[in-house]
């Protein structure tokens, strides 16, 4: 279009413009960083705390295709909270926390993830806040009486901090701390300094992933130390930093050897932090980067309970624990067709369940309009609007999060949709017309059919049959999967079923578990590996051990490529 | 990084404590006394869309558009600008830009052509950038204060290319996070623990850079500018936290009292996102902002009404009618789906005009408090202090276009302490191109105001301030 547009009038009802193009509305739905698991397994999508967390931001500029690796991968919000508390038995997660910026809808892409001026305030703020609660604890236990004591207890501490040895340089730098007047007048005083200190370095705020020797024969690809490679499977499976085990067996550098690592991960898939690592990877794989439930118009929440976010996040976290921690095998596919979830008289009206009292109980969903997670009510208010129904966003976020397809931008230039001839009387007829032509059919035709499976859900996830109106929603579709494959379906149930048995579904969870793992989108390089973790996620449901195995077992878990 | 030893600061800070009173006094009645010039920036969404507003008339004699009619009594103070192009959108290639390029350009001045995302800071963070770069530091570089934080692509505020900055919505989170320094300024309550807090970062900054400048040094060139900006950063923090121990407040002004609670009604655990919430969290704002210039705490404001596209509400007491199902998949009663309605109804433009007589209003009640609200020299803040009142999209009559990147609504409140003639009208027919540098001259002269004179460009286009604000 050009300027002639300013002296135009034009009539009503003959421009409506595709609506990518239009407002970007698909992209601006929640796509914000949000607030996943907490410590110590108590809550993880965006649980209590996180209601009135902030919204994060925008996915990044395309100013790299993230597929080298990053030598620094900035703590996420989850990985900060939870090494905080594994350090020094401090919860932080009800606190506001520097946010991650979204690349295509991943939190944990590392090249993107600045620590600006507010970010750098923040994390002081907090690190002062934790060692002002840990100090005194601390000073009690150290019980060092000269400068050598203090010295032996900072180096073993930073040790853990920093997640390898510090270098003397280092150990200096901090066990000097302890010793100086100006950082305190007590020795509490100055254990808080020290400690805030570590907290703000980036020595702590950064997973280092520098590599040290070069692989023979493939100059772009180098050898982690066996500390990082510790790092590595502690933040993938646990989300958190290194236990005693893992740094034991970094100090002999057994963990560079795959049948290590397999063995390690088997032992850390039974500890219970392993909750907070498969939480934070489902909330990453449904979006759920805020708990958007309490952002709904007041008009939405009319008659729910104040708590509804908060009981929503933990009937979520309760599913995913059982699905994935207490089962066996464990599958991610049964978590797109689990037709149980988790219920307490305050979501049973939300959910159209049977549940009694205050307590999340297990119950079983009626059969045929709701099943999986894909229909529970956190993954809906994280895709819809505050008060409409959202197909395009919901369609969408089926697509990226769970077939791996990347929806392009709007387009440089929108052409003009003449619909007032459409004899349109639904919403979805209404939506359908508006996007029937090119260049908006080439996205709508797939995004469109996924979304309106949606259409019975309220933006807090609550199903009724008809609309306004008292028609019937046509929720029938066809997914089109790479342009080729045609899925037929009928409603968000039937479709969350198909979903959980196409290659493409399950292949996708392991991308993501892939990407999830390295910090960074797969290259040309990375096809062997990748598509064996593929072909063990298909052949398995998905399975969590399977995919993990996979992963940290390849040679290239304890390597990176880049510079 | 220069830092100044611990015993340098506990001995400047110990003996701030004990004069500070006096000091106060004497600062407070100093006639004469240079005032620090200020600059707030307000961002309100999705434009006026069927005005071309703000004001019609000639340069002298023009009436305020009924959009923006509580601005009226603050005419004489203000300039109003109509006509001129978006400042961070290819010129003529509106509307296929949606909200993107303009959402991301608007106080970037930078064209942000298919990437969805900024190259540059926002006018407001590169104010506060530049100040401290040059020597001019403040306990918080800038504030950023919204009513919305549905941050989604394309907001305006950025601290540098691809990081954005996140408004802040909790008044008492903004309070809390500015006390410390209100109450060393304000001097009554000034305790010795907040000095050891302080003390304490300020130590703590320092070996951190250390630690940050020997690693980036051992980094590949992707890291190392992630490290690099890291490490800018934690310097910049650093300065800021050192002001507030060694030089509170440069000008003590009477505004300057401390105060543990937002001017709100509100409770702190009160959802501030919620729409009916707006007048008293926009209340507290105001006094906030007006609090923080006269404690100096920083120099540069940035009020965000709502990012772009964000589906924006106000009160339900003002009345504003739901709109049906829109291309976007809006409705309800926010302001981004009436201007997808993509019809000249009347109930469209009332809708409209409900939302502009809102902003317009709280704007003008910060003029107001900026008005009211006096400093070292007995001469309200405002005099010292360019408040800038901006979109990303513009508008026109008779135009359905729900992007328009032309006609922007700028207004201009203030004289830069008599360098500026205001009371005047700017009505552009320049074509396009020239007339969105305009907006880039006007953007200089606010960074210039702020005291940053030998800064004579900003964003991507034209240069030097404009001169015409000067009369």
């Amino acid at each position: 279009m050009t300027q002639d547009i300013v002296t135009r009038s034009w009539g009503p009802a003959l421009v409506v413009l595709c609506l990518a193009a239009c407002t970007g509305n698909i992209d601006s739905s929640p796509v914000t960083a949000g607030d996943l698991a907490r410590p110590s397994g108590t809550g993880g999508s965006a649980g209590a705390g996180a209601a009135s967390d902030t919204a994060g931001a925008g996915p990044a500029a395309p100013q790299s295709d993230f597929t080298t690796s990053a030598e620094l991968r900035r703590l996420t919000r989850v990985e900060y909270t939870n090494t905080v508390f594994d350090l020094l038995g401090v919860d932080l997660s009800a606190e506001d926390r520097p946010k991650e910026l979204l690349v295509q809808g991943h939190s944990e892409i590392a090249g993107a993830q600045k620590i600006g001026y507010e970010d750098t305030s923040q994390y002081l703020g907090l690190a002062d806040k934790v060692a002002t609660a840990a100090a005194a604890k601390i000073d009690a236990d150290m019980k060092c009486v000269d400068a050598a004591c203090g010295r032996a207890w900072t180096e073993a501490f930073l040790l853990r901090a920093f997640r390898e040895p510090p270098t003397p340089t280092i150990i200096d730098r901090y066990a000097a701390i302890l010793g100086a007047a100006d950082a305190g007048g007590t020795s509490v005083e100055r254990v808080t300094a020290l400690l805030a200190a570590v907290l703000t370095s980036p020595h702590f705020l950064y997973r280092k992933e520098l590599g040290a020797a070069v692989v023979s024969g493939n100059p772009g690809v180098r050898t982690l130390n066996a500390y990082q490679v510790a790092s590595r499977l502690s933040y993938l499976v646990w989300q958190s930093m290194p236990d005693a085990q893992l740094f034991a067996a970094a100090d002999k550098r057994t963990l560079l050897d795959p049948a290590t690592r397999k063995v390690e991960l088997e032992r850390m898939l039974k500890d219970k932090r392993a909750q907070n690592g498969l939480r934070a990877f489902v909330a990453d794989w449904m979006g759920l980067f805020d708990n958007n439930l309490g952002k709904k118009s007041a008009t939405v929440l009319m008659g729910t309970p104040p708590d509804l976010p908060q009981q929503a996040a933990r009937s979520f976290d309760l599913l995913v624990d059982d699905v994935l921690t207490t089962r066996t095998p464990s599958r991610f596919s049964d978590l797109l067709k689990t037709n149980q979830i988790y219920a307490n008289a305050a979501l049973a009206t939300v959910l159209g369940v049977n549940a009694a009292g205050s307590a999340l109980q297990k119950v079983t969903l009626p059969a045929g309009d709701r099943l999986g997670i894909l229909t529970h009510p956190m993954v809906i208010g994280a895709h819809s609007k505050e008060s409409g129904a959202s197909p395009f966003p919901i369609g969408k976020f089926i697509y990226e999060n769970l077939l791996c397809e990347v929806i392009p931008p709007p387009p440089a230039s929108v052409p003009k949709i003449d619909d007032s001839a459409a004899a349109v009387t639904t919403l979805r007829q209404k939506l359908e017309s508006l996007t029937k032509d090119q260049p908006c059919a080439s996205c709508h035709v797939r995004i469109g059919p996924p979304g309106f499976a949606f259409l019975p859900f309220d933006p807090i996830g609550r199903f009724k049959n008809s609309d306004a109106r008292g028609q019937a929603y046509d929720t029938a579709g066809v997914l089109v999967l790479g342009g080729v494959a045609a899925v037929p379906f009928s409603g968000a149930a039937d479709l969350s079923a198909k979903l959980a048995a196409r290659p493409e579904a399950l292949g996708c969870i392991s991308r993501r578990m892939f990407r999830w793992a390295y910090g960074r989108f797969e290259a040309g390089a990375d096809t062997a590996a990748l598509s064996a973790v593929e072909n063990a996620a298909v052949t398995t449901g998905a399975g969590v051990v399977e995919i993990l195995q996979q992963i940290v077992a390849d040679p290239a878990f304890a390597q990176m490529r880049g510079r | 990084m220069i830092l100044q030893s611990r015993r340098q600061l506990i001995q400047q800070a110990g003996a701030w404590s004990l004069l500070w009173p006096l000091v106060q006094h004497g600062l407070a009645r100093a006639a004469g006394a240079t005032v620090p010039k200020r600059v707030v920036i307000i961002f309100s969404p999705n434009g006026p869309i069927m005005e071309r507003g703000p004001a019609a008339g000639t340069e002298t004699a023009f009436a305020v558009n009924e959009f923006w009619s509580p601005l009226a009594r603050h005419q004489a103070d203000a300039f109003f600008f109509t006509g001129c192009h978006q400042a961070g959108v290819p010129f003529g290639k509106h509307n296929e830009y949606g909200h993107q390029s303009a959402g991301t350009g608007a106080l970037t001045a930078r064209t942000t052509e298919g990437t969805n995302n900024s190259t540059g800071p926002s006018l407001d963070q590169f104010i506060g950038q530049e100040l401290q770069k040059k020597g001019i530091v403040t306990p918080k570089r800038s504030l950023l204060m919204g009513l919305h934080k549905n941050v989604g692509n394309w907001g305006p505020w950025y601290e540098t290319a691809g990081k954005p900055a996140l408004p802040m919505i909790d008044p008492y989170k903004i309070l809390a996070d500015i006390l410390p320094q209100v109450s060393a300024a304000a001097g009554g309550n000034k305790t010795p623990l907040v000095d050891r807090v302080l003390l304490r970062k300020n130590f703590v900054l320092d070996a951190v850079y250390k630690d940050c400048v020997e690693l980036a040094g051992g980094l590949g060139a992707d890291a190392k500018a992630l490290l690099d900006f890291h490490c800018g950063n934690i310097e910049a923090l650093q300065k800021s936290v050192a002001k507030s121990l060694v030089s509170p407040v440069s000008v003590a002004n009477p505004g300057c009292v401390e105060t543990t609670k937002p001017n709100t009604t509100l409770a702190a655990t009160a959802n501030f996102e919620q729409a009916d919430n707006r007048d008293e969290i926009m209340k507290a704002f105001t006094d906030l902002v007006a609090l923080s210039f006269s404690c100096d705490i920083t120099r540069v404001i940035g009020v965000s009404f709502g990012d772009t596209s964000a589906r924006f509400a106000i009160p339900a007491k003002y009345g504003v009618p739901s709109a049906a199902q829109v291309d976007s998949g809006d409705s309800g009663p926010q302001h981004h789906a009436w201007t997808h309605t993509y019809n000249m109804s009347p109930e469209k433009r009332g809708a409209i005009k409900s939302f502009y007589n809102w902003y317009a209003e709280k704007v003008a009640l910060l003029i107001d408090k900026l008005k009211s609200t006096m400093d070292a020299n007995a001469k309200p803040l405002m005099d010292s202090t360019l408040v800038l009142w901006t979109s990303e999209l513009g508008g026109e009559v008779n135009v359905l276009e729900p992007h328009p990147n032309f006609n922007i609504p700028v207004v201009l409140f203030g004289s830069s302490q008599g360098a500026f003639k205001p009371g005047r009208l700017y009505a552009t027919k320049d074509p396009q191109q020239k007339s969105a540098l305009v907006l880039h001259s006007l953007f200089v002269s606010l960074i210039q105001h702020a005291g940053l004179t030998e800064i004579d460009t900003f964003g991507n286009q034209g240069t030097g301030g404009l001169d015409w604000l000067r009369g």
